[in-house]
C-alpha cells in the first residue's frame, strides 16, 4: 500500500488496506480517515493534505502517471 | 521603493538557477519585472458580497476581453458554442468571414437563441422562429407583416467584439474597448516560442466550485500555499524561490522544479528531488537513478526533452526551464495559460451568476505531430464530484483534490469573518495584488 514520508516532519504516512492512513511520527502512531478525523492511536493529529493524498479519492492505476502540478 | 519590497526568500534565485541550465531559456524567462503597489490587503466583501459580484457584472465582464473558446472547437462554418459569463451569454460562431460573436439573445422576445454548442446554417429562435444568419444579419421574421416597426437592416443580433490570439478566441462586449492586441501587450511575445496555436485540446475538465471565482483562481496564482497544501512535493520544488512579475494586463509566476524547498530543514539528495518530482511513493517501483555528477533538474529536462522533441519538431531548442518549471501566466481577469511546454491552461468564472459559486476549468493543450487531433470534449464535474472522476488529468486531479479541500472552507471562513480585510504577501502574492489593482481600475 502507498507510503510517503512527510518532507517537513519526517513522519511516515501509510495507507492501510481498510482505507485508513496510519501515521508514525517518531514511534508515536495513529490511524486517520482521509478527511483528517482521528480513529485510533496515541497520535491524534496528522497533516490533512498528506492524509488526503494517500487515502482520498484515487485515480485508476493506468492514469497515475502525469506529473503536472497546479 | 522600501526595503521590505525587495525582500526575497533564502536560497537560490530563479535567475541563478536557470543560468546553470544546460540548454538556456528563451529571453522572456530571463526578464524580471517586480510589481510595486501600495495594495497590501483587499476587502473580504470582494469574495462574499453579492452586491460586489453585481458590480463586477456591471463594470468588469461587459468591458473586458475574455477567452471564450479555442478556434479548434469550431472548425467548420456553422460550428458554434455558447460562452456564458454570469447573466451574459455569447454565441461564438465560425462564419465564411472568420470567427464572429453575438449576444445569445433573440431580438424579438429575448429567448436565448442557442442552448448549447452545435452546428447550424442559421440561428433560429426556438420560441417564435425568428432567424439570423451566422454573421448576425437578419434572415427571417415570422409573420413579418405584423412587425411594421422593424427595420430589417437594423435588426441584427447584438454584436460582440471578437479576435484571436494563439488559437484562443477572445470576446469583448464593449464596442469601445481597445483592440485585443493592445490589451494583450507583450504577452504574445512571451508565448511566441511555445506556439500555443499549434496545440490541441487533449483534455478539458470543468468543475463547479463552492467558492467565489476570484478566491478559486487566486489559489493557483502563488506558490505560498505549497508548503501546507501540497507537502508531498516539497523535496523537489523551489516554492519559496518562485519569481513573480507583472506587465500591463498580465502577470507571471515561475516556480522552479528539481530544486528543494527552502522550507526543508535538511538538503535532500538529487535522487530524493527527482523522486519527489516524479511523485513517487516509497513503495512504488524504483525510478531511474540520477547519475553521479548530474542534477535531478538536468535529468528531468533530458527525459522531458526526449519525449517532447518529436511533437514540437527536431529543429526546436527545448530549454531545461521550459520543460521543468511551472511558468504560470495570468491575463486579467481570469485566463491562466501556462508557459513552457507545460500543457495547463486554467479559466475561472462565476457560476450561475452567484458570488459564492464558480466554474474552474482546466485544459491540457498538447503539441502534436502530423494531422491535428480532434479536441477533447469538456467533462463537467458537479460540485460534489471528486476531480479523480476526470482521470484524463492524471495526478493533477489529486493535486486539485488538495486545493479543493481548502477552497469551500475559505469561502465559509470569509463569510463568517469578523474582520474586514484579507492580507496579501508583498512578493509571493504579487499576482493577486496585480489582479486586484486592475480590478479596482475597472470597478472604479
Amino acid at each position: 500500500m502507498a507510503k510517503l514520508q512527510h518532507p517537513l516532519t519526517g513522519a511516515l504516512y501509510s495507507l492501510r488496506e481498510d482505507g485508513l492512513v496510519e501515521v508514525d511520527n517518531n514511534g508515536l502512531k495513529g490511524a486517520f480517515r482521509f478527511d483528517g478525523s482521528h480513529v485510533s492511536g496515541e497520535l491524534r493529529m496528522a497533516d490533512p493534505h498528506m492524509l488526503l493524498w494517500l487515502g482520498g479519492p484515487q485515480l485508476p492505476a493506468e492514469h497515475n502517471i502525469r506529473r503536472n502540478r497546479g | 521603493m522600501s526595503e521590505a519590497e525587495d525582500l526575497r526568500s533564502q536560497g537560490v534565485s530563479y535567475q541563478e538557477l536557470i543560468s546553470r541550465d544546460r540548454v538556456p531559456p528563451p529571453k522572456t524567462l530571463t526578464l524580471e519585472n517586480a510589481f510595486h503597489s501600495p495594495l497590501a490587503s483587499v476587502p473580504v466583501t470582494r469574495y462574499t458580497s453579492q452586491a460586489f459580484h453585481d458590480l463586477e457584472m456591471e463594470r468588469l465582464w461587459p468591458k473586458v476581453w475574455q477567452m471564450a473558446c479555442r478556434e479548434e472547437e469550431i472548425p467548420e462554418v456553422g460550428d458554434h458554442l455558447v460562452y456564458d459569463i454570469g447573466r451574459y451569454s455569447i454565441i461564438v460562431v465560425r462564419t465564411q468571414d472568420g470567427v464572429k460573436a453575438h449576444h445569445n439573445v433573440c431580438r424579438h422576445r429575448g429567448r436565448r437563441l442557442c442552448d448549447r454548442a452545435g452546428h447550424a446554417a442559421s440561428f433560429i429562435c426556438p420560441f417564435h422562429g425568428f432567424s439570423w444568419h451566422l454573421n448576425g444579419s437578419l434572415r427571417s421574421i415570422t409573420s413579418e407583416w405584423d412587425f411594421p416597426q422593424i427595420d430589417r437592416g437594423d435588426f441584427r443580433l447584438t454584436p460582440v467584439r471578437c479576435d484571436v490570439w494563439g488559437g484562443w478566441v477572445f470576446v469583448n462586449m464593449d464596442a469601445q474597448a481597445e483592440p485585443l492586441a493592445g490589451f494583450l501587450g507583450d504577452l504574445p511575445e512571451h508565448f511566441a516560442v511555445w506556439r500555443p496555436e499549434e496545440r490541441y485540446i487533449e483534455a478539458h475538465v470543468a468543475k463547479v466550485m463552492s467558492c467565489n471565482w476570484k478566491l478559486c483562481q487566486e489559489a493557483f496564482m502563488e506558490a505560498l500555499h505549497v508548503i501546507n497544501t501540497h507537502p508531498q512535493i516539497l523535496a523537489g520544488i523551489g516554492d519559496e524561490n518562485s519569481q513573480y512579475d507583472a506587465w500591463g494586463n498580465f502577470s507571471r509566476a515561475i516556480t522552479p522544479n528539481g530544486t528543494p524547498s527552502p522550507h526543508l530543514r535538511r538538503a535532500p539528495s538529487e535522487q530524493e528531488m527527482f523522486e519527489s518530482v516524479m511523485m513517487r511513493h516509497l513503495d512504488d517501483p524504483p525510478v531511474p537513478q540520477v547519475p553521479p555528477g548530474m542534477t535531478a533538474r538536468a535529468m528531468m529536462a533530458e527525459g522531458a526533452r526526449a519525449s517532447l522533441q518529436p511533437a514540437v519538431g527536431e529543429g526546436v531548442s527545448i530549454s531545461d526551464a521550459c520543460v521543468s518549471d511551472s511558468i504560470y501566466y495570468t491575463l486579467f481577469p481570469n485566463f491562466h495559460p501556462w508557459g513552457g511546454y507545460n500543457r495547463i491552461v486554467y479559466r475561472f468564472r462565476p457560476y450561475e451568476n452567484r458570488c459564492d459559486k464558480s466554474l474552474m476549468e482546466c485544459y491540457y493543450l498538447s503539441p502534436f505531430a502530423g494531422e491535428r487531433p480532434a479536441p477533447a470534449p469538456m467533462r463537467l464535474l458537479a460540485e460534489d464530484e471528486p476531480w479523480t472522476n476526470a482521470p484524463e488529468l492524471g495526478l493533477l486531479a489529486k493535486v486539485f483534490t488538495q486545493d479543493t479541500f481548502n477552497l469551500p472552507q475559505v469561502q465559509k471562513g470569509l463569510e463568517a469573518a469578523q474582520y474586514d480585510e484579507v492580507m496579501l504577501a508583498n512578493y509571493q502574492e504579487t499576482k493577486i495584488r496585480h489582479f486586484h489593482t486592475l480590478l479596482a481600475d475597472y470597478l472604479g
